[in-house]
């Protein structure tokens, strides 16, 4: 690659091997995504196709900037802008401190992207701390988007087998076919939950049956009355009816009450009841947030 | 479960409508000047072969025709090489659009080439599809968020159908039985407007609510652009007539084609091509049998239908 200079190895994406690089004209520091194209493959892998395609619809402050798309014979390389490090191992350097602060100015970051993901029908279908990135001013943006996809109306889907065990909401987890926006909006919950804690895991489940049950301690298992038609998705399987023991302030103890009356309208097991995107940004909880980062000079 | 009894009715709904109305704005120019338009209509009753015997969604089969048309109005390709540019945007398509499973194998789409084709004898190589992708993609810049037909068709079905609306003037007796063949003939005309690139000088939007009053026209249903439907759609019937009077002259012609084309079948002259994409159109005169009060009706009778209007 004669245009950029490969500095060092970040990491491996889902679908290929990501290096730190420079731009040797502007000097620019860059995140260059390798994309293998072996002959015996099935032509451009489609979560390389669909990351590619859907990224250059959209260019917002925080979702991360696909810059170029370069082909040469044996391979395809995304061009990404270069963010420092992933929530992941931001966490991982808190030594589990985290200013609350911090806290919301992420979240608000992180519900903003998704709205203009939502707003712009992209559903990014895999949320987790590795696929939100974090530069030097603090700014977060969504990447990855190898399983993400553009929704239609209505919004038929299709596989179950998407988001991470740990981010996955109820009704996916029963096998709903059919979901909307509320997916992310679950995931968006779970990692609030995982950034007022500094990097503890809300739901850390070892199989889909230890995932509901770890979800239903918290929030009590749902029924018919708080969730019609549960009992028809598709994996449907009844969960004794747990008693709540635990309380809001015990789980998130260092978030406000503004705070926990969010992380409880996102966290919502019926999807139809969970709080959206550009709801969530209206929350009391931002009233306060800092107007530099609430209004931004350069929203894109 | 909510979202599937009344998702049409909720502000997303509403939201993705705009988006995909927004979006269809910037589809750019059709010219339909390629000097290879004669075998288009064979390359896309050939994909729609594909289509129907893998599965594939309708949105997925009208993305690779899109794909399909501009590659051919920017660029003169040689012949022996069109099969492989129509798969190439048909796997780009369902790629994008579909399920995972349903992507075909390249082995596969290789046994749907013409046994008269040039390259009938050697079949493209995983290669060769690697970099007519690559050409496709790069060609439309990696575009495929583009809003087609199937994008709106389901959304204007919701209320396509109300229980006040009258057949031959009489009340109809059942919603969804209405509904049922409603759906089937508005799928039809959405699969024929693949067949002619005229409907590109429209947008998507506006040819999925002429497939809808089109499908109202042949079911007799007045009034033929209700209310709800100039409400949902943002499009009034004035708008439509242009677009809706081709897919019925097309209608009228298929049908015609058809009856000739049956006689033609049963002497097994005709290639499993035209079978298949007939199929789907015979099957949609059984509607007649379940109104009582109607005679067997051909389903269009002449090209001066019967405009009704909004006022009851």
């Amino acid at each position: 690659m004669q245009k950029y200079e490969k500095l060092e190895k970040i990491g491996e994406g889902t679908y290929g091997t990501v290096f730190k690089a420079k731009n040797r004209e502007t000097q620019e520091i860059v995140a260059l995504k390798r994309v293998r194209l072996d002959d015996d493959d099935e032509g451009v892998p489609s979560s390389a196709l669909r990351e590619i395609c859907l990224l250059k619809e959209l260019k917002h402050r925080n979702i991360v900037r696909l810059h170029d798309v370069l082909h040469s014979d044996k391979k395809l390389t995304l061009v990404f802008e270069y963010c420092d490090q992933d929530l992941k191992k931001y966490f991982d350097s808190c030594n589990g401190e985290i200013d609350q602060d911090t806290v919301k100015s992420f979240m608000y970051q992180l519900l903003r992207g998704l709205a203009f993901c939502h707003s712009n029908n992209v559903l990014h279908r895999d949320l987790k701390p590795q696929n939100l990135l974090i530069n030097k001013s603090g700014e977060l943006k969504l990447a990855d988007f190898g399983l993400a996809r553009a929704f239609g109306i209505p919004v038929r889907f299709y596989s179950a087998e998407v988001v991470t065990l740990w981010y996955r909401p109820p009704d996916v987890l029963f096998g709903a076919k059919m979901y909307s926006t509320s997916i992310d909006m679950w995931s968006a919950g779970c990692i609030f939950a995982e950034m007022a804690n500094a990097g503890r895991p809300l739901f850390p489940g070892n199989d889909v049956e230890d995932q509901l049950k770890r979800i239903f301690k918290l929030l009590g298992t749902p029924t018919e009355d708080s969730w019609s038609n549960i009992t028809h998705l598709p994996d449907y399987k009844q969960y004794p009816l747990y008693h709540v023991s635990t309380t809001w302030p015990q789980v998130v103890p260092r978030l406000n009450a503004k705070g926990r009356d969010l992380l409880q309208r996102l966290l919502v097991c019926n999807p139809s009841g969970r709080l959206s995107a550009e709801e969530g940004l209206q929350h009391g909880y931002f009233a306060d947030l800092s107007p530099s980062i609430k209004f931004p000079a350069d929203p894109f | 479960m909510a979202i599937e009894q009344v998702w049409w009715q909720n502000k997303l709904a509403e939201d993705i409508y705009a988006t995909l109305k927004l979006k269809e704005q910037t589809i750019p120019h059709y010219n339909g000047n390629s000097s290879q338009l004669w075998i288009r209509r064979h390359l896309v009753d050939w994909l729609a072969v594909i289509v129907t015997e893998n599965g594939i969604c309708a949105t997925s089969q009208h993305l690779a025709v899109y794909l399909l048309d501009y590659f051919m109005d920017g660029l003169e390709v040689e012949l022996s090489y069109l099969h492989l540019v129509a798969l190439a945007c048909l796997l780009i398509a369902v790629k994008f659009e579909d399920h995972c499973e349903h992507i075909p194998h390249i082995s596969k789409l290789n046994t749907y080439i013409p046994k008269t084709h040039v390259c009938s004898s050697r079949p493209y190589t995983p290669q060769q599809f690697m970099y007519m992708e690559l050409n496709v993609l790069k060609f439309c810049s990696f575009n495929l968020c583009i809003p087609t037909v199937p994008h709106f068709l389901p959304y204007f079905l919701k209320v396509a159908v109300d229980e006040d609306d009258l057949r031959d003037g009489l009340p109809i007796t059942s919603k969804c039985v209405v509904e049922n063949y409603l759906e089937k003939h508005a799928s039809y005309f959405q699969e024929i407007v693949l067949q002619d690139p005229v409907y590109r000088k429209y947008v998507p939007s506006l040819v999925a609510a002429s497939c809808v009053a089109a499908a109202r026209v042949c079911l007799h249903l007045t009034p033929t652009w209700p209310k709800q439907m100039e409400l949902m759609t943002d499009l009034y019937l004035e708008q439509l007539l242009p677009c809706l009077q081709s897919m019925l002259a097309t209608h009228h012609q298929d049908s015609v084609s058809s009856s000739c084309e049956q006689q033609i079948m049963s002497t097994n002259k005709v290639d499993f091509i035209h079978q298949s994409t007939l199929g789907s159109y015979h099957s949609l005169d059984s509607p007649y049998n379940y109104f009582p009060s109607q005679t067997c009706a051909p389903l269009y009778h002449s090209l001066d239908f019967p405009l009704a209007t909004n006022q009851r």
